[in-house]
């Protein structure tokens, strides 16, 4: 059976607008997802479970440690294992040096709400990748948040808060468990798309410190995806490096 | 790890030099006071032919078929005052088998079989193989390895000049690197030999002060390796593989855990 030119040009069509309709589909499936966090009104009674979320997001890590992290970064199917030397102080912010096999990769500096540093460049690492991706993926994760504000309850119960309106039309918002004691996700919203979303787990207790930290968090950046894991930390006791 | 080659390799792959920011006098004064103490730390004595010590050890490392060492690894970066501290197990089996396992803080196998590189990390309870991104990379990283255990200095003199000086503990070999794009991520590879010749700790110089330090200790030589441990899809568990013997004697094992 031979087809004539016309029939496949008319099926080649059919194929192209199915395609099309299913990609919308696909972007409207995607599209719903970022707005997972569809929350109900704050109430009264939850104001004390909010309180401990804040508190859960805000001193979910110590305000002065040093720590030791491993990272699986995937970029495009590839994986890179890098391990991490994160030192936190009141006074200096947050300093993260990033050595992967091959040597250094970079090392920033994370100051409150300041611009973030990058205080070292090396061959491998692109100065820009190193502020727009590690000093950025380390303020969300590890910075704690200026103010924040409850947003509401998730379906399933949990607790949304909100961090303040960022230039570029950017938010944060917090999941936290129902009780408020553990904080369990992050999302980055521009708008109504999601930047960037983390979760985080693996909680335990250290020495010092009379709460558990999540040890372990995975992140999807859209560029990126990040794996972390807290393989050592100690708790600095006095300011300073 | 931090090796020449690799870097280099990567560099030429898709890398840029970017100016680096101002150094602060802190980093200058460490640089400098790492310069006035580099030959402190070496104590040569007098040698009056590289060429024969390099000889001699290549000789004596020539002997050797496979290695098995634990190491501790400290990478110390100019402006933190702590240093980035991991501890495991080294195997190396000639020509160019390698297992370089990471066992505290966290798990990490690297292993080559001589034909190719895999990354292994324990997630949970589950070892989970990288899809690895720059495999070139770390394989030549691997291979740097394999050349140092080999005693193979001289191997790539296009890319580094290669020194010998003899100490009151065995000897130090120092690579140096030739290439621009080397120089302007090392400084120097310094390789310190026991005086039996068996390679038991590696100092890598970078710029700005950073340096790894790597103290191998408890070494077994020439003991046959379990089949499974250089196995690139599932490499055999340590505990299945760690070769019986009693380690030779020497004085960095004794100070290899701190």
């Amino acid at each position: 059976m031979k087809r004539t030119r016309r029939q496949f040009v008319a099926k080649v069509g059919r194929n192209c607008a199915a395609l099309a309709f299913l990609l919308c589909m696909g972007g409207c499936f995607c599209q719903s997802s970022f707005n997972s966090w569809r929350v109900s009104p704050v109430t009264a009674q939850d104001m004390s479970a909010f309180e401990a979320a804040e508190r859960s997001v805000r001193e979910a890590f110590p305000p002065g440690y040093r720590a030791m992290q491993r990272a699986i970064i995937t970029v495009k199917q590839r994986q890179f294992a890098c391990d991490g030397l994160l030192v936190v102080t009141p006074a200096d912010g947050l300093r993260l040096a990033l050595v992967s096999t091959l040597g250094l990769v970079t090392e920033v500096r994370v100051k409150g709400d300041g611009p973030a540093e990058v205080l070292k460049v090396t061959a491998l690492f692109r100065e820009e990748w190193a502020r727009d991706f590690v000093a950025r993926d380390l303020r969300w994760l590890f910075a704690a948040p200026v103010e924040l504000t409850p947003a509401g309850r998730l379906a399933d119960g949990r607790l949304v808060l909100e961090g303040v309106d960022q230039p570029g039309n950017v938010k944060a918002r917090y999941s936290c468990s129902a009780d408020g004691s553990r904080w369990e996700e992050l999302e980055i919203m521009k708008g109504s798309r999601r930047l960037f979303h983390a979760s985080f787990s693996g909680y335990r207790h250290i020495t010092g410190l009379d709460r558990a930290i999540p040890a372990e968090i995975t992140a999807d950046a859209g560029t990126h995806q990040l794996h972390l894991r807290i393989a050592a930390i100690e708790l600095i006791e006095k300011e300073g490096l | 790890m931090n090796w020449l080659r690799a870097q280099n390799s990567c560099m030429n792959m898709n890398t840029e030099i970017f100016p680096r920011p101002a150094r602060s006098r802190f980093v200058q004064w460490l640089i400098a006071s790492i310069m006035c103490v580099l030959p402190v730390h070496a104590e040569p004595e007098a040698e009056s032919d590289p060429a024969h010590l390099l000889e001699e050890i290549a000789q004596n490392l020539g002997k050797v078929e496979s290695v098995f060492a634990h190491f501790v690894q400290e990478r110390h970066l100019s402006i933190f005052k702590e240093s980035l501290r991991s501890e495991g197990c080294l195997f190396f089996q000639k020509p160019g088998r390698i297992r370089w396992e990471i066992t505290s803080p966290y798990q990490s196998i690297l292993v080559s079989d001589g034909r190719g590189v895999a990354q292994f990390e324990r997630v949970g309870e589950q070892w989970k193989k990288l899809e690895l991104g720059l495999a070139d990379a770390v394989q030549n990283v691997v291979s740097q390895i394999g050349a140092i255990m080999a005693g193979r200095y001289t191997a790539r003199q296009r890319d580094y000049s290669v020194g010998a000086v003899r100490t009151a503990d065995g000897a130090v070999v120092t690579l140096t690197p030739q290439q621009p794009a080397m120089r302007r991520m090392i400084n120097a590879i310094e390789i310190h030999l026991s005086p039996d010749f068996q390679t038991r700790r590696v100092v890598l110089r970078e710029l700005d002060g950073d340096f790894t330090d790597i103290r191998f200790g408890g070494q077994l030589i020439n003991l046959p390796f379990h089949d499974a441990t250089f196995d690139r899809n599932k490499p055999a568990d340590l505990n299945l593989v760690l070769p019986r013997g009693k380690p030779r004697e020497n004085a960095d094992g004794e100070g290899l855990h701190k």
